[in-house]
């Protein structure tokens, strides 16, 4: 009898272990709406910037380029990491030709070609064979380094070639990238060595510095507006006194070009806000003078549900101030005349 | 007795599980090198065997017990062992339950008294212990009988409640944590790492419609169902990790992973899963959307994309993927965030929440600092305060952890240390009474 209970108690603890299994299934409820979405659109995946936790210096103010543009060559809106992007076609292939600066990247030369042999479907090289592959190259009266890949293709398809000039300098990496189908990249590349030869580099002056002698900006910040840290492409980032839950941040980048104007960047706001782009005409309407002292500043402003961004593009010294606040409308709007404060105080 | 109970009550059978627990133990603590503590806690301790153990950089061809099979038969190998030897027929069994039951309950009491205070706590051990020690020896029980064993039979009480204790935790405690920012309100916490597909409508301005499809069924790929989704979705493509980036006009020449929504201007990658505690895995799912046979469209769903429309008839309803959401009836809101760091260093001295606890039910509306060591207990739920964002000083993440047997470890303690002191209190006072008459 005594034999059967220890048995019985036995089986019982290990079922008892074994039964706690939990069931996965789908479930259904209602549940309070989120709030919207709100600095995120400012900062979101695939949008060229770093997501990584790595502390980044500001950028300082980079160089103004101008170049001579090749025959059947057409300058088109940049991404967001570029500063000029062409496009080059001919009757059956298409290739682009871009300009992207890119802070840290000095003495990773192996790294760099590596992923653009990956990004063709090449396996990565060593670093001895990467170097041996780099041929010399002169930009803009620079010294910098070129080299080529080509991808794999299926039968029938274009392989893709890409043809890469760098320039590791004080400010960042500079890197000129013609890429494409392999035989369309193959006729362009004498236009693009002697397009990279017709570079013509300019210093920021020295009066366009964003930054002091202690490297922090001497703009005045308005009183409640919290520091943050600025992320890559910024030269600041600030919250907005948050009002009933609701919140707000200012951002500051500045540019060596307009990146496409006024018209590109105001779409491309409108975008953050799930609006539908504008036309020049009706760009007019929504745009204001920022401030009678400074020719060619403008002042947008654009609400979406409870969503509002107020931007501003000042060109200052040579360079092209972009100044955001973006959040719920119950903290941007009582801010909005400390934000313009803000952006027509000079840095 | 049967030679299987034999063995299974046998001391020899405690001593090599106890080796089993020290070298499983030993071999966790190298594995978490590689596969982090999460994982490691999976693989070695929330297991019934380990297959090919992942250590010094290489797959070892070996088995060897888990922690559930070695915690389950230590269980058995402790009850079985307290029965064996027993004669019962000799024993006052209602005066043994007479004395055990009710001293047991008071050791809980007493228990649960010092975790709320702890010297008040342990006056009432004590107090506890002298009683017992008079009844047993001096007092009403000390010719009939001695409760010689009651000490040892308590500790193997407590050790059966330390062990069933761990098992009822890693089944029934959730923990989430909740990231917010100083003026924003919460009242659902995140899992940090499992994850939900999930198909909001709205029902009116305030409140949405939730169906969440938790990722181990999007993991199994196939068609899933529900009555309330109009639509049956497919899962084609899903993997617990993955890249995104915009896709390369000239570079990507393969179609993109969808054909609707923010899938069609991007592409992704599966990557390797990453155990370690500084990074997380991005899942993503590629899920075509059947309504009435037809195909409505391919969209791919990634914890880094917000909300996806899709248009149904004349509904409207929101696919996201996104970290598993636990809601509740309350809410908090983050009044003020402080992060003090040791002048010079970057150590943190002391970081604290202030935040308003507001729940309808009860018409609780209070303000509460959570900061270390000084948690928000609530609702059966535990709100520790767990860290913060390195880049922005107004954001605040805690800890919630619901676990409904959190008090049976202190009892566990509470019952082996009451039985220990007992046991040698016990032959102390008999050995000292023993001199004395003699």
């Amino acid at each position: 009898m005594i034999k059967k209970k220890l048995e019985v108690i036995s089986l019982a603890v290990v079922v008892a272990v074994c039964g706690g299994c939990r069931r996965e299934e789908i479930r259904v409820y209602t549940a309070p709406k989120d709030p919207s979405a709100r600095q995120e659109a400012a900062h979101h995946p695939g949008d060229g910037h770093d997501h990584g936790n790595e502390r980044e210096p500001a950028p300082r103010p980079r160089p103004q380029l101008t170049w001579k543009l090749p025959e059947g060559w057409r300058e088109v809106a940049p991404g967001q990491m570029n500063v000029a992007t062409f496009s080059i076609r001919d009757a059956n292939q298409e290739a682009q030709v871009t300009i992207t600066p890119l802070p840290m990247l000095a003495g990773q030369d192996a790294l760099i070609v590596n992923m653009w042999r990956q990004q063709v479907g090449l396996q990565p090289l060593s670093n001895d064979m990467v170097m041996a592959q780099l041929q010399d190259v002169v930009v803009g009266g620079e010294n910098g380094k070129l080299f080529e890949v080509t991808g794999k293709a299926a039968e029938g398809e274009t392989p893709t070639r890409i043809v890469t000039a760098m320039v590791h300098r004080s400010d960042a990496s500079w890197f000129y990238k013609l890429s494409g189908g392999a035989s369309l990249v193959e006729a362009q590349k004498p236009a693009f060595i002697e397009f990279l030869k017709s570079i013509q580099i300019k210093e920021p002056a020295a009066d366009s510095q964003p930054a002091n002698e202690t490297g922090a900006p001497k703009w005045e910040v308005p009183t409640g507006w919290k520091p943050l840290r600025a992320g890559p492409m910024q030269v600041a980032r600030f919250a907005v006194p948050a009002r009933n839950g609701a919140t707000g941040e200012v951002f500051v980048s500045v540019f060596p070009n307009d990146t496409g104007g006024t018209l590109a960047n105001v779409n491309r706001w409108r975008g953050q806000l799930k609006l539908k782009d504008v036309n020049e005409a009706e760009l007019r309407s929504l745009v204001t003078s920022l401030d009678a002292a400074l020719p060619n500043a403008v002042l947008v402003d654009i609400t979406n549900n409870s969503q509002q961004l107020i931007g501003a593009i000042v060109p200052r010294g040579g360079q092209w101030w972009f100044y955001k606040l973006l959040g719920d409308a119950a903290a941007v709007a009582p801010e909005r005349d400390n934000f313009i404060r803000f952006a027509k105080s000079t840095p | 007795m049967s030679r299987a109970l034999k063995f299974l009550s046998s001391l020899r059978l405690t001593v090599v599980l106890l080796g089993l627990g020290i070298l499983l133990i030993f071999l966790g603590t190298l594995a978490q090198v590689h596969e982090g503590t999460w994982n490691t806690q999976k693989i070695y301790f929330q297991s019934w065997v380990i297959t090919k153990p992942l250590l010094y950089h290489r797959r070892w061809p070996v088995i060897l017990p888990g922690g559930y099979l070695i915690g389950t038969v230590l269980l058995v190998n402790l009850i079985l062992a307290h029965f064996r030897g027993a004669n019962w027929g000799q024993r006052n069994v209602g005066q043994v339950l007479a004395h055990h039951v009710p001293l047991l309950a008071l050791v809980f009491v007493a228990t649960w008294v010092a975790v709320r205070s702890p010297f008040v706590g342990m006056g009432f051990f004590i107090a506890l212990l002298a009683l017992d020690m008079w009844i047993s020896r001096a007092g009403p029980l000390k010719d009939t009988y001695t409760g010689k064993k009651l000490g040892i039979n308590f500790t193997h009480v407590g050790v059966v409640m330390l062990l069933l204790g761990q098992l009822a935790t890693d089944q029934l405690a959730v923990e989430t944590n909740i990231r917010f920012r100083e003026g924003e309100t919460r009242s659902w916490s995140e899992k940090h790492r499992e994850t939900e597909l999930v198909f909001l409508q709205d029902v009116n301005t305030a409140q949405e419609k939730v169906v969440s499809i938790p990722e181990s069924l999007l993991a199994r790929k196939g068609e899933l169902r529900d009555e309330k989704l109009p639509f049956v979705v497919r899962v084609k493509e899903y993997a617990p990790n993955s890249k995104l980036r915009e896709r390369a006009p000239v570079m990507d020449k393969s179609p993109p992973p969808a054909t609707q929504g923010d899938g069609t201007k991007l592409t992704v990658e599966p990557q390797p899963e990453v155990y370690d505690d500084k990074r997380r895995n991005l899942p993503y799912a590629v899920i075509e959307l059947l309504h009435g046979g037809n195909s409505l469209g391919t969209w791919l769903v990634s914890i880094l994309l917000e909300a996806q429309e899709v248009k149904v008839g004349n509904d409207t309803w929101r696919i996201a993927l996104r970290s598993e959401r636990t809601y509740r009836d309350f809410s908090l809101t983050l009044l003020d965030f402080t992060h003090d760091v040791y002048p010079g260093t970057t150590k943190p001295r002391d970081f604290r929440s202030r935040v308003r606890l507001e729940d309808p039910k009860t018409r609780e509306n209070r303000e509460v600092d959570i900061f270390m060591n000084n948690p928000l207990r609530y609702g059966g739920e535990t709100f520790y305060q767990s860290s913060f964002d390195e880049f922005d000083p107004r954001v605040t993440i805690l800890q919630v952890v619901r676990n409904p047997s959190w008090l049976t470890p202190y009892f566990g303690c509470g019952a082996v240390g009451y039985g220990l002191t007992r046991h040698f209190l016990f032959y102390l006072i008999g050995f000292i009474l023993k001199r004395r008459s003699a």
